[in-house]
């Protein structure tokens, strides 16, 4: 009969989950926060870049989007209160790595980081 | 004679193996999507059924399943969609037999599980960057080990509360 689980299997688990942390920290640390800048993007249209500096705070609402209110945050930034009903966008939580990106489709809005030197550590999504 | 009634034998159970890999797929891709977590990320319940043929049946069988399974993929969501899943699949299997190898026969469901699950994922997403034709999407591997570790103890939990049910038919007949 072959055993549902092994002791050795819980060294094997811990060391991937060591792998999976490392690589983890190694990203956040990769994706420098002095060279990230954010891009609202309404309608397709690029309404607004913010550089993403680790001394943010603030809240920021755009003309052209008034139902939004976006959170700068330590070099990040979020959807942080929406009119849509699924607040999808909400959930998506916070952007801090180069190619990440956020959408709330009701709103027609989107955000995306970008690293200034071109180099972004995710291109595409595959679904 | 004997060997004619374990063809058919075989035969048949693959055929309800199959259909139940199917009914599993089905039901994983009605979960709504996790806010967080990025698309790739699968449960992979249909493991269950090919990890069982692949030890309990023989490598053939666990092979056609996969494949069929990709086949059906391929009819019902696109030839993105067959082309990715039968990626995953093969190289699943292929995974589960290598570390069944290196373990001497006697790897657990647990790992088997974890490694299949993680192997699929892994195999779809650099399929996808392949098509995309875009480097590789180095952010999702911490994010898939993770899920693929939690998605494995729900599979090899699954397959060990069915597992005596399974034995009790094929040995009947």
């Amino acid at each position: 009969m072959r055993k549902f689980i092994n002791k050795k299997d819980i060294l094997i688990i811990a060391a991937l989950l060591i792998i999976a942390l490392a690589g983890y920290i190694y990203m956040n640390i990769i994706s420098r926060s002095d060279m990230l800048y954010a891009e609202i993007y309404h309608e397709d249209i690029l309404i607004k870049s913010i550089e993403l500096n680790e001394e943010d705070d603030y809240y920021i609402t755009l003309d052209e989007i008034p139902f939004i209110t976006f959170h700068v945050y330590h070099g990040s930034i979020a959807f942080y209160d929406s009119s849509c009903p699924d607040k999808i966008c909400i959930k998506s939580g916070y952007l801090k790595i180069s190619g990440q990106s956020a959408v709330c489709l009701p709103n027609k809005t989107h955000i995306a980081v970008h690293s200034k030197d071109g180099t972004d550590i995710i291109d595409a999504v595959s679904r | 004679m004997h060997k004619q009634y374990n063809k058919i034998k075989t035969l048949t159970f693959s055929g309800v193996f199959l259909a139940i890999a199917l009914v599993l797929n089905l039901i994983e891709n009605m979960i709504p999507p996790v806010a967080g977590l990025p698309p790739g990320v699968k449960l992979g319940l249909s493991n269950i059924v090919v990890m069982y043929c692949l030890f309990n049946v023989n490598k053939a069988t666990a092979f056609t399943i996969a494949s069929l399974k990709s086949v059906f993929v391929l009819i019902t969501r696109g030839i993105t969609a067959g082309i990715l899943s039968f990626a995953g699949g093969i190289l699943s299997v292929c995974v589960m037999i290598f570390i069944n190898l290196i373990f001497h026969d006697k790897a657990s469901y647990l790992l088997l599980s974890i490694f299949g699950g993680v192997s699929h994922n892994f195999a779809q997403i650099i399929m996808a960057s392949l098509i995309v034709n875009t480097p590789m999407l180095m952010y999702y591997f911490p994010v898939l080990i993770f899920s693929g570790i939690a998605a494995g103890i729900v599979t090899s939990v699954l397959l060990r509360i069915t597992l005596p049910y399974i034995s009790k038919l094929k040995n009947r007949l």
